[in-house]
């Protein structure tokens, strides 16, 4: 037994409602002082029990009827013939023997014993200790005739594409719709990449969704078929039919199948146990076998950020999955942007189940959003990933100079070494240790930095062709400087303060601090730690960074910042700035302490780092993340900074606005060719445009009124390339527990339809009962009617 | 002192003076008592004059008031009264049933206006008429009497009767009977409640004695139709603390039945004993129900056998 409509059944509680008008009247009572009580008391003293009896039946007949509505309109279900006796057919003909008793004076303890016997029954099958009898029995119509919610998860990964699987698979829901039941109602999921529906709710309109169905295109990433199968369960447990079922149709290649091994298989397939009246599974498999498939499988660039002019090495990872080996006569080709055009092309060799990998070398000429494409162009059986792209922001070289509070001849000694080297990589490269770079390819750094000593900055103006000035481990500044600097900070620049054991921390405080100009974010206490001290340490909490100066760091493969360890670090006093706008705290040491603080200055920002920037009081120059740290602060002070613009599919795309571009028209234009609008909202102070609905894999041009600003490219994932089948042993045993439900049909020759209507015709879902419990609702109302007349008669 | 315009009300006697027929046969009626007419032949005393009205005697008008005033008048003449009539007033506490009631009187206070009207027609005529009132026992009695002046004390009786015991018709009736010493017409007015076999030895017992008997039984229509619908608790009036707390709807169809049953067995009874039984409910005017009654008794020749 269970119920469509599952919450209605509380509406059963309106039977307390025949009970309490009920014990109201017999609480409210009319008092008549009268005279013929001769001929009253004779008609009570004969009958006092058959009346109590009749009122009995009548209450009894009058509390059914809003519990046997309120079944009928949760719209009860009887699965089999144990159900169908246990949970209708007793407990009415308890109700019916009851009635008879008042009828028959003779045989009235008769029917009070069937009565008796039906509600212990009942009451038995309620609580589970009935027979088994009847359980295997299903009950139902032809399942041809019956009206059914239907979920079809559709696979439109790229696998699908190959052998023309997709068309197949849509071949198949066509067929659905046309023979779909009027009352039916149908929902399709896109399995590929996150689970989408193709309309919000289950339609009972073929037509429309057929047209939508015949428009998708197997374009999505690799499928996540669990997530696919909770959501349809989600659904099809609230279909409005008896019969409902869940239809898969995939390719069934084994990277989908992986998480089937792990608990959230069995997560599954214990809610689908746990449902009740749970769907039918039917599985059709649409994946023919692949002969030949190539891939581009990886592109790693050298910097997501290039200068203008400055050379972009691509390094491209080709694999090939067939058996057949290519000897330098695979065409690999780098396209740029929409243009289609080869920008370079290179032949290679790879042989059978191997990968190689490909480099090119690309200069832009200009700046902007750029996207390049690595294209294979050797057909086979899955054309869709021969192709892969990126997404390169071209910008014009940032100038940054670096302060040198404390430098020494020694190479690594000075202040700034270190952060000089993060800065320009490829520039020390070939200087600083004068050898030649392994690759023989001049590239140059996105910054140009260039270090001066303090008694030098003092005559110069730092405005020319810098755009950011690092302050390292600076004693004092001379008066000029000290004002000159806010003033820099204000018209756009951006300033780096970096602590140090030389740093006059009273003059910063007196100067730059609340009593001076403010500049500083924070005044300064005093310092903590020892750097001589190898076992005591603080690092830098493992947060969610919110600041996108330090974004790139929320996804581990760009290494984390907690693996340093700060020895010595000056601390800063919140309390004064708390309800400052313009200062945030960008990142924390463990203990709390501030350890990057940031102000708003005018158009420019002013940073504090309250540790050295060389390794004289931590470790962090030491450590894989340094330089992706230095740099997205530089380029963030510079205002260079970018969130990535190369994602994995289901991945939001960001982008951050300019000041008072808030109230500009934004749209996006995603790889199927659909346009959608971008609302700005507010982050902390700058307007973000996010986008999130990456599910389709290719490139995602955002315009600010029809002028492209930027370019994003969603990645597919890359096991959507292995086109390894499943066996269909893996399957039954990955169905283990829920295979009685299930039904494997294959598709891949084009007859997937005939197969399944076979197979549906002999399909029994349970009956709904909601025809009998209206006659039985219709019934009582009339036998209520009845038997008050009725049984004011009968007393003599 | 009671007013006797609270029993007798102007409208109800000048509407039944005016069916002066009707009037004068009731007046015969009680007058000829057993004789069929006791005033043939011999005046013994001129009383007073009357109005002719159609059906007369021509022979009996006076000619000389004819004569002196264009008018025709009867000569009427002081004659024994040859009728006693008893009028027995239950007063037990079912007849208290509508007090409380604003639509009708109750029960006893309809008796009582009909008693009263009865005893002012029998007294006009110059009837005796005497007045028990009783519930299981005789409350009080005024014997019966004639002239204007014994009105008073019948409205006085009437006035402080009251609705209050048990009732037991039949044993009061061998009460009653042995003390109405000569026979005459007896007019019970009571709602009959009680043990039928019981009510029915005691008019047997008037029978021997050979008075008239005619019941009045006096109905609320509440009793009649039993209308009510809500729960209900009915308090006995006559018994103390018995109470019942019922659904009507359910017991009415089988109240009604057993009334049915009851009132024709109490018919079937009055008629074997050759008592005359005449039902009226509080809601009907009185007048117009003692009119038809009286029309109803002149039609079977009842003023002849009364």
């Amino acid at each position: 037994m269970s119920f469509l409509n599952g919450i209605l059944i509380l509406g059963a509680f309106t039977a307390v409602v025949p009970l309490a008008i009920h014990l109201f009247n017999r609480s409210r009572f009319k008092i008549v002082k009268w005279g013929a009580t001769h001929l009253l008391e004779s008609v009570l003293h004969k009958n006092r029990k058959q009346i109590q009896l009749e009122q009995w039946i009548i209450l009894l007949i009058r509390c059914a009827i809003p519990v046997i509505l309120a079944l009928t309109l949760a719209r009860m279900v009887v699965m089999n013939w144990n159900s169908f006796l246990f949970f209708l057919l007793l407990p009415l003909a308890a109700l019916l023997f009851l009635i008879l008793i008042a009828f028959s004076r003779t045989t009235g303890w008769l029917w009070g014993l069937l009565s008796l016997a039906c509600l212990l029954a009942t009451l038995l099958g309620a609580f589970g200790f009935v027979p088994d009898w009847g359980l295997e029995k299903k009950l139902s119509a032809p399942s041809g005739e019956v009206p059914a919610s239907t979920v079809i998860l559709l696979d439109d990964s790229q696998s699908m594409n190959t052998a023309n699987g997709f068309s197949k698979a849509q071949s198949f829901i066509s067929g659905f719709l046309q023979n779909m039941n009027p009352q039916s109602e149908t929902a399709v999921i896109q399995l590929g990449g996150e689970p989408a529906l193709v309309f919000d709710k289950p339609t009972s309109d073929p037509g429309a969704l057929g047209l939508r169905v015949d428009g998708l295109f197997a374009q999505g990433d690799q499928i996540s078929l669990l997530s696919g199968l909770d959501q349809a369960l989600s659904i099809v447990s609230n279909g409005k039919n008896l019969k409902r079922e869940i239809i898969l149709l995939s390719d069934f290649r084994t990277p989908d199948w992986e998480e089937w091994k792990n608990a959230t298989g069995d997560a599954f397939r214990e809610r689908l146990n746990s449902t009740p009246n749970p769907p039918e599974l039917t599985w059709v498999d649409f994946g023919n076998s692949a002969k030949k498939n190539l891939s581009v499988e990886k592109i790693v660039l050298s910097a997501k950020t290039v200068g203008i002019g400055h050379p972009l090495r691509i390094r491209a990872t080709l694999r090939n999955f067939s058996d057949e080996s290519f000897e330098g006569n695979l065409l690999v080709r780098l396209l740029g942007d929409q243009n289609e055009s080869a920008l370079d092309e290179a032949m290679v060799s790879v042989g059978p189940q191997a990968s190689t990998q490909v480099s090119f070398t690309h200069r832009f000429n200009e700046a902007g959003p750029k996207v390049l494409h690595i294209e294979l162009s050797e057909p086979d059986d899955l054309p869709q990933d021969n192709r892969r792209s990126v997404a390169v922001g071209v910008i014009e070289q940032i100038g940054v100079l670096l302060v040198d509070g404390d430098p020494s001849k020694e190479w690594l000694r000075g202040e700034t070494d270190f952060i000089k080297l993060a800065l320009t990589p490829f520039q020390e490269n070939t200087t600083a240790k004068n050898r030649k770079p392994r690759t023989g390819l001049e590239m140059k750094d996105l910054i140009k930095a260039s270090t001066i000593p303090t008694d030098q900055f003092k005559n110069m103006d730092p405005t020319v062709g810098t755009s950011l000035i690092v302050l390292a481990n600076l004693e004092s500044l001379d008066g000029s400087m000290m004002q000159e600097l806010p003033l820099f900070v204000e018209n756009g620049g951006g300033v780096l303060i970096c602590a140090g054991n030389r740093m006059n921390l009273s003059w910063y405080n007196q100067h730059w601090g609340l009593e001076g100009s403010n500049f500083l974010p924070l005044p300064i206490t005093g310092s903590k730690g020892n750097p001589q001290n190898e076992f005591e340490f603080s690092k830098i909490a493992n947060a969610y960074f919110e600041h996108p100066a330090l974004s790139l760091f929320n996804d581990p493969r760009n290494g984390s910042l907690s693996e340093a360890r700060i020895k010595k670090w000056i601390q800063l006093d919140e309390s004064r700035a708390r309800n400052d706008p313009r200062v945030t705290v960008v990142a924390r040491l463990e203990n709390g302490d501030p350890l990057l603080v940031e102000k708003k200055w005018g158009k420019g920002v002013v940073m504090f780092l309250t540790t050295s920037i060389d390794t004289d009081w931590n470790n962090l120059p030491a450590r894989p993340s340094y330089l992706p740290f230095v740099q997205q602060i530089s380029t963030y002070l510079s205002e260079k900074v970018l969130p990535p613009k190369t994602v994995s599919a289901g991945f939001p795309l960001t982008y951050y606005l300019p000041d008072g571009k808030a109230e500009t028209k934004y749209q996006i234009i995603i790889p199927n060719g659909s346009k959608r609008k971008l609302i700005p909202h507010k982050r902390k102070d700058n307007y973000v445009l996010e986008f999130t609905e990456t599910r389709l894999p290719g490139t995602y041009y955002l315009s600010e009124e029809n002028q492209v600003i930027s370019k994003f490219v969603v990645l597919a994932s890359r096991a959507e390339s292995n086109l390894n089948k499943v066996e269909k042993e893996q399957i039954m045993e990955a169905s283990a527990g829920i295979s009685e439900k299930l039904t494997l049909i294959d598709g891949r020759d084009g007859k997937a339809w005939n197969a399944y209507q076979a197979i549906d015709q002999h399909r029994k879902f349970g009956r709904e009962t909601w025809k009998i419990l209206l006659a039985v609702v219709l019934g009582l109302i009339v036998m209520e009617m009845v038997l008050l007349r009725r049984f004011g008669r009968m007393v003599r | 002192m009671a007013n006797p315009n609270d029993f007798l009300d102007p409208k109800d006697i000048s509407r039944l003076a005016n069916h002066q027929v009707l009037a004068r046969r009731v007046v015969e009626g009680f007058c000829s008592g057993l004789h069929r007419s006791p005033h043939k032949g011999f005046s013994i005393e001129f009383k007073q004059h009357r109005a002719y009205t159609r059906g007369d005697e021509i022979r009996r008008l006076d000619w000389k008031v004819f004569a002196k005033s264009d008018r025709f008048y009867i000569r009427e003449y002081e004659e024994e009264t040859n009728l006693r009539c008893h009028l027995l007033l239950d007063s037990s506490g079912s007849m208290g049933y509508g007090e409380d009631q604003e639509e009708s009187p109750s029960k006893l206070a309809y008796g009582s206006r009909l008693a009263a009207c009865f005893a002012y027609l029998a007294l006009r005529q110059t009837d005796s008429v005497g007045l028990t009132t009783f519930d299981a026992k005789i409350r009080s009695m005024v014997p019966p009497r004639g002239g204007a002046s014994h009105n008073r004390q019948i409205i006085d009786l009437l006035a402080k009767s009251k609705a209050g015991e048990d009732t037991d018709l039949g044993g009061v009736f061998h009460e009653i009977a042995p003390q109405l010493k000569k026979r005459g017409l007896v007019i019970i007015i009571s709602d009959c409640f009680g043990d039928i076999p019981s009510i029915l030895k005691g008019l047997a017992h008037f029978n021997h004695a050979k008075h008239d008997v005619v019941i009045f039984q006096i109905w609320h229509r509440d009793e009649l139709d039993f209308p009510f619908r809500s729960w209900t608790r009915f308090d006995c009036l006559e018994q103390e603390g018995m109470k019942h707390t019922v659904d009507p709807m359910h017991l009415k169809e089988a109240y009604l039945e057993n009334l049915k049953e009851y009132r024709e067995s109490l018919v079937q009874g009055c008629h074997k004993h050759r008592v005359q039984l005449f039902s009226m409910t509080t809601d009907q005017p009185y007048a117009e129900g003692l009119a038809s009654f009286l029309s109803a008794r002149a039609k079977v020749g009842m003023p002849v056998h009364l």
